[in-house]
C-alpha cells in the first residue's frame, strides 16, 4: 500500500540541520565539564564546612585504619618478641 | 566535538560482541552500554546519527515550524543523555526515544495554548458516525501536500497517533505504553483521527478524489 505519510516524514527527515550535531555537543560538553567541577570542588567545600563547626570527617574524607598504622612511629627499643623470624638477630 | 569516529575497534570491554566490529554495525543496546561505561561522546554521536532525522521530522510534524523543531530535538537529545541510564530495555531504544519525543512536544504545545489534549476522557462525546471503520488507504493515499496540509489542522493528539502507527510503525501496545492509555482507548483514538482527517481533507478539498 502507499504510504504517503511515510514519505513525507522521509523528507522532512532530510532538512535536519547538520550545524545541530555540533550545537549539541558543545551542550553536553559544557555540562560534562560542570560535573566534573562539581564532583572536585563540592565535596571538599563541604567537608571544610564540616571541621568548621566542629563536625566528624565525611566518610569519603576518613582515612584508613592501615594509614594511621603507617604513621605510628615504631619503638626500636623494645626488643622483638621471641620467635619473630623478621627481625636479625644481633650478635 | 572531534567526529572522527575509527571504523575498527575492538570491543573486548562491550558484553555481547567479542569480535572485531564496525561501529556502525553496533546494536543501540551495545552503544548505549558503551557510552555509559566510556563517557565516550563517539558512541552517543552514532546513536544521534541514527535517530536524530526522525526525532526532527516528528518535531517538525507536532510543532509545524522548523526552528522550533531545532530547539526541541535540541532539548530532546540533552534529555536522553542525561537519563539514559534509566533506559531499561523494556522497549526498543527507538520507541523510548519515540515516546519522550512525542510527550515532549504534546507538552510543548499544551504550554503554549493553554490546550487540553482530546483523549479518551471525551470518548463518551465521541458520535455514532466514528464508530464506522475507515480504510487506511483513505488517510495514506493522500496527495503529500494535501496530507501535510490535514496533518497541520489535526489536533495535536490525534496527529501523534497517526504518526505512531502509520509513520513509526509501532504496534497498538507500544502506543498505549507511550501515551499511558488503554488500548482500546488508542483504537478507539486512532478511529477517531482518522475520521477528523477525512472530514478536515473534506472540508478543505471538498469531495475531490483523496489520492
Amino acid at each position: 500500500m502507499v504510504n504517503n505519510l511515510k514519505k513525507l516524514q522521509a523528507d522532512r527527515e532530510a532538512m535536519l540541520p547538520p550545524e545541530l550535531e555540533n550545537r549539541i555537543s558543545r551542550h553536553l560538553g559544557a555540562m560534562a565539564g560542570f560535573g566534573k567541577v562539581v564532583e572536585l570542588f563540592v565535596p571538599n567545600a563541604l567537608q571544610t564546612v564540616v571541621r568548621l563547626i566542629g563536625g566528624e570527617d565525611l566518610p569519603c574524607f576518613k582515612r584508613s585504619q592501615y594509614r594511621d598504622e603507617l604513621r605510628h612511629e615504631p619503638e626500636w627499643r623494645t626488643p622483638p618478641k621471641p620467635g619473630n623470624p623478621g627481625v636479625p638477630k644481633s650478635e | 566535538m572531534i567526529l572522527t569516529v575509527d571504523l575498527f575497534t575492538i570491543s573486548s570491554n562491550v558484553t555481547a560482541p567479542a569480535t572485531l566490529k564496525r561501529k556502525t554495525e553496533y546494536t543501540d543496546s551495545e552503544l548505549i552500554a558503551l557510552f555509559l561505561r566510556e563517557q565516550n561522546p563517539n558512541h552517543f554521536t552514532l546513536l544521534y546519527r541514527r535517530y536524530a532525522g526522525k526525532v526532527f521530522a516528528k518535531c517538525i510534524s507536532m510543532l509545524g515550524d522548523e526552528g522550533q523543531a531545532r530547539d526541541a530535538t535540541q532539548d530532546i537529545f540533552i534529555k536522553v543523555t542525561l537519563n539514559l541510564s534509566k533506559f531499561t530495555e523494556q522497549s526498543s531504544f527507538s520507541t523510548w526515544l519515540y515516546s519522550i519525543t512525542y510527550n515532549y512536544c504534546i507538552d510543548l504545545i499544551r504550554k503554549r495554548k493553554k490546550m487540553p489534549m482530546v483523549f479518551a476522557e471525551d470518548m463518551s462525546k465521541v458520535s455514532k458516525e466514528t464508530e464506522v471503520e475507515i480504510p487506511d488507504s483513505v488517510i495514506l493515499e493522500m496527495e503529500t501536500k494535501r496530507l501535510e496540509h490535514v496533518m497541520e489542522q489535526l489536533p495535536p493528539a490525534d496527529k501523534a497517533i497517526l504518526l505512531m502507527k502509520y509513520a513509526d510503525d509501532l504496534s497498538i501496545k507500544d502506543i498505549s505504553e507511550v501515551l499511558d492509555k488503554t488500548e482500546s482507548a488508542i483504537k478507539m483514538q486512532i478511529m477517531r483521527a482518522k475520521h477528523k482527517a477525512q472530514s478536515i481533507y473534506t472540508s478543505i478539498y471538498g469531495r475531490d478524489n483523496i489520492s
